[in-house]
């Protein structure tokens, strides 16, 4: 068997609603390139990107999804397996952030109890545009305890941050982040011990 | 009009080479002798230009689209003049708005470079007033995310259909303005409606979701080695907490809702796009089979899911590469006798319970009559009247799919959602009723089995019935460790051929097609006597009944 080319391997969802620069901040981090004429979301598509955080190679999967609003139940099943989800807004739109909120139900009923999330409010590059104050953004991840970021894909600010921080949460979860043994780590990762034990308890 | 000409009878020299029958041939179906049969006899030669190596010529390509559609339109005796002005009216709707809204954050993102740029603002404006105004013919689909791809591609066939120096003058600017709207949202029509399956755009993309899991019940009868291996990757990831998603599906919705756009070479897109055109949405399951064969053993060489998508990259190349070849294999891959089947069997299946108050939203066209069972759930199966319109195979499906698909899955998180009350009080006394007729099912089937046994016909399940919503999951089992469930082997699915199915014709004239409890009840047999008995589990329950109430595991 050949040897894996990383040590962990990390499944993060962005989720938003249509056009708030979902694709165009996954394409920023991961080619480090912007463009307006990408390809709307059809459904579900993935990137692929190995970073390296406290000398660990982290494979992270990335899904992306399309936000219009008849794809939610289609992408759905894309939830449970994600270890960590930014839940990204577009600060000129003032519905994309009211939608936050439904957006959380949606990870609450759909995804992972112990699934790492973060709020990301978009296009922050576009100050005269902005209808969403950054206090605002922070007031409702303080209220359910998520991170919070303010994001320009465009400008690329504050992307591989935001990627780094959340890799790094996930990280801080899992036995490897706790414990030197990369062996154990690799394993206990994908399997993600305390959800099977759970389940294994409740069907007996 | 002289090119035009010309590449008509370039085709009939191609049907000739072909070795059809000589006839009259033309750019409208029938030429003189117009009708149905004319019309058949068009339809039959473009399904054959389509299938030769070089495919429809690009210049004809437009006038073939635009025949379809308007045949379609006129067999459904659209009056079109007065559906235009209602499509195209200038004057804002009041469901424009949103509508509007999304249409317009799609514009610029068709991924074709006709939309871009200062050029491309003309172009976007045409593709606005066409998504708009299909949204308005049909307000129930509206606009669906990847529709601005499709009109994308319906207005690039266009754009090719005309010379350029045409294309240059101004008045046929304006005059083509008009009519090059109603042959966008005619193909439009034509596409969604006539050709591609219910619910691929509308209403949660049921229908989609139906053909991607048809789709996989395929690829396990005919790429069965891949289908295999991907089904063994995503056990692997999945590690019992059922996280993973089916390997192919992240792939087979792209193809599906874009009809291949952004994973095909142009003119290789155009020509899978003549074949759907002509011989409907079956072609989109071929092409997605003739990709997977493509891509075969590069999948069978990961080891991982991680490592499937990993190497899924590089496919997408290979796919792209492949180009004409590829239209070949479609083309040699013929058609797919056992679709219907697939797809009745998940168009069922995939439907999210509805609340009782809702009528069903989405009527899969054929199987009224499992429909219909469906909604009277386990009654069939206690009435003597009930009808025989279906075989045994099916009502074994119904036995164990009526109660299981109602039943929350264990963490009770229903794609239905919101649309469920959350009352805990109601939901349980919903469970236990689900229970009972759970319990119900399993000995009507035990029974049913039973008596299979007793005329000589082998028990285990034939068909292949699974509810993919339930699929890798473990069987629903008792506290005390019994089996609830369907019997043994129905899920997860044992794929068999149809042999057994032939078998049970044979032996119908032998007993009786419905299913009945009172049947059972009278029925003094040694098989009878033998299975559970009813009234047993009648005892066996009201004795428990004072002890517990809710046990099932959670």
């Amino acid at each position: 068997m050949a040897k894996k080319t990383y040590d962990l391997l990390f499944k993060l969802l962005l989720i938003g609603d249509s056009g708030v620069g979902k694709t165009c901040i996954l394409f920023r981090f991961s080619d480090n390139h912007f463009t307006t004429t990408f390809i709307s979301t059809i459904g579900i598509d993935f990137k692929i990107k190995t970073v390296e955080l406290r000398g660990k190679k982290i494979k992270l999967q990335i899904w992306d999804t399309a936000g219009q609003e008849r794809f939610h139940t289609i992408t759905t099943s894309y939830y449970r397996g994600a270890m960590g989800i930014m839940l990204v807004y577009d600060i000129t739109n003032e519905k994309t952030f009211d939608d936050i909120v439904k957006w959380l139900r949606n990870i609450d009923e759909h995804a992972n109890e112990d699934v790492e999330k973060m709020i990301l409010g978009n296009k922050c590059d576009m100050e005269e545009k902005r209808a969403v104050s950054r206090e605002r953004g922070e007031a409702i991840a303080r209220e359910h305890g998520i991170r919070f970021m303010e994001t320009s894909a465009k400008a690329n600010v504050n992307i591989e941050r935001a990627f780094n921080e959340l890799a790094e949460a996930i990280l801080d979860k899992t036995a490897g982040g706790r414990e030197p043994d990369a062996d154990h780590a690799r394993i206990a990762v994908e399997r993600r011990p305390s959800r099977a034990q759970h389940q294994r308890a409740c069907c007996t | 009009m002289e090119r035009v000409q010309k590449s008509a009878s370039d085709v009939e020299g191609r049907r000739n080479l072909a070795g059809e029958r000589g006839g009259r041939f033309g750019l409208r179906p029938g030429g003189g002798a117009a009708g149905e049969g004319g019309y058949a006899e068009w339809l039959h030669a473009m399904r054959l230009v389509a299938r030769l190596p070089a495919g429809v010529p690009q210049h004809f390509r437009k006038k073939l689209w635009s025949t379809l559609a308007d045949r379609h339109l006129s067999a459904r005796g659209v009056d079109w003049p007065a559906a235009e002005r209602a499509c195209f009216r200038g004057t804002a709707q009041p469901d424009d708005a949103e509508l509007g809204a999304q249409i317009l954050k799609d514009l610029h993102r068709t991924g074709c470079s006709l939309f871009c740029g200062a050029e491309g603002r003309e172009n976007q404006a045409m593709l606005r007033r066409v998504l708009l105004a299909y949204a308005r013919w049909n307000k129930e689909v509206g606009y669906c995310q990847g529709f601005n791809m499709l009109a994308a591609i319906i207005l690039e066939v266009m754009d090719k259909s005309e010379s350029d120096s045409l294309k240059a003058s101004r008045i046929y600017f304006f005059l083509m303005k008009a009519k090059t709207n109603n042959f966008y949202v005619q193909v439009m029509i034509y596409l969604v409606e006539a050709v591609l399956p219910e619910g691929y755009f509308a209403d949660d993309l049921r229908g989609l979701s139906a053909d991607m899991a048809a789709f996989r019940d395929l690829l396990r009868l005919r790429l069965p080695r891949l289908a295999h291996h991907m089904d063994q990757l995503q056990r692997a990831s999945d590690a019992g907490g059922g996280v993973e998603p089916p390997l192919p599906d992240v792939f087979t919705m792209q193809w599906f809702l874009t009809l291949y756009a952004t994973w095909l070479p142009r003119e290789s897109l155009l020509r899978i796009w003549d074949l759907v055109l002509l011989d409907g949405n079956e072609v989109l399951l071929l092409t997605a089979l003739a990709i997977w064969d493509l891509l075969q053993e590069r999948i069978l060489s990961a080891r991982t899911a991680d490592e499937y998508y990993s190497c899924m990259g590089g496919g997408v190349r290979a796919v792209w590469e492949a180009g004409d070849a590829l239209v070949a294999r479609v083309v040699a891959l013929g058609s797919v006798p056992e679709l219907p089947r697939l797809r009745s069997l998940h168009r069922y299946r995939v439907a999210p319970p509805e609340a009782p108050t809702q009528p069903p939203l989405y009527q899969p066209p054929l199987h009224t009559a499992m429909q219909t069972m469906t909604k009277k759930g386990l009654r069939l199966f206690y009435s003597e009247d009930e009808g025989d319109s279906s075989d045994d195979g099916n009502k074994l499906a119904l036995a164990t799919l009526a109660p299981l698909q109602m039943i929350p899955r264990r963490d009770d998180r229903l794609a239905a959602g919101d649309r469920l009350s959350l009352d805990i009080g109601a939901l349980k006394r919903q469970y236990a009723r689900l229970r009972e007729r759970q319990r119900q099912a399993h000995v009507i089937l035990a029974a049913a089995c039973a008596r299979h046994a007793a005329v000589g016909v082998s028990t285990s399940p034939t068909s292949l019935t699974v509810n993919n919503l339930l699929l890798g999951k473990s069987a629903i089992v008792s506290s005390r460790g019994r089996r609830l469930g369907p019997p043994p082997g129905s899920v997860p699915p044992t794929r068999q051929t149809d042999t057994k199915v032939k078998s049970e014709h044979h032996n119908r004239g032998k007993r009786n097609d419905t299913i009945s409890w009172k049947e059972e009840q009278n029925l003094k047999s040694l098989s009878r006597r033998n299975s559970v008995k009813w009234k047993d589990i009648k005892r066996e329950k009201s004795s428990r009944e004072g002890s517990k109430s809710f046990n099932r595991p959670r």
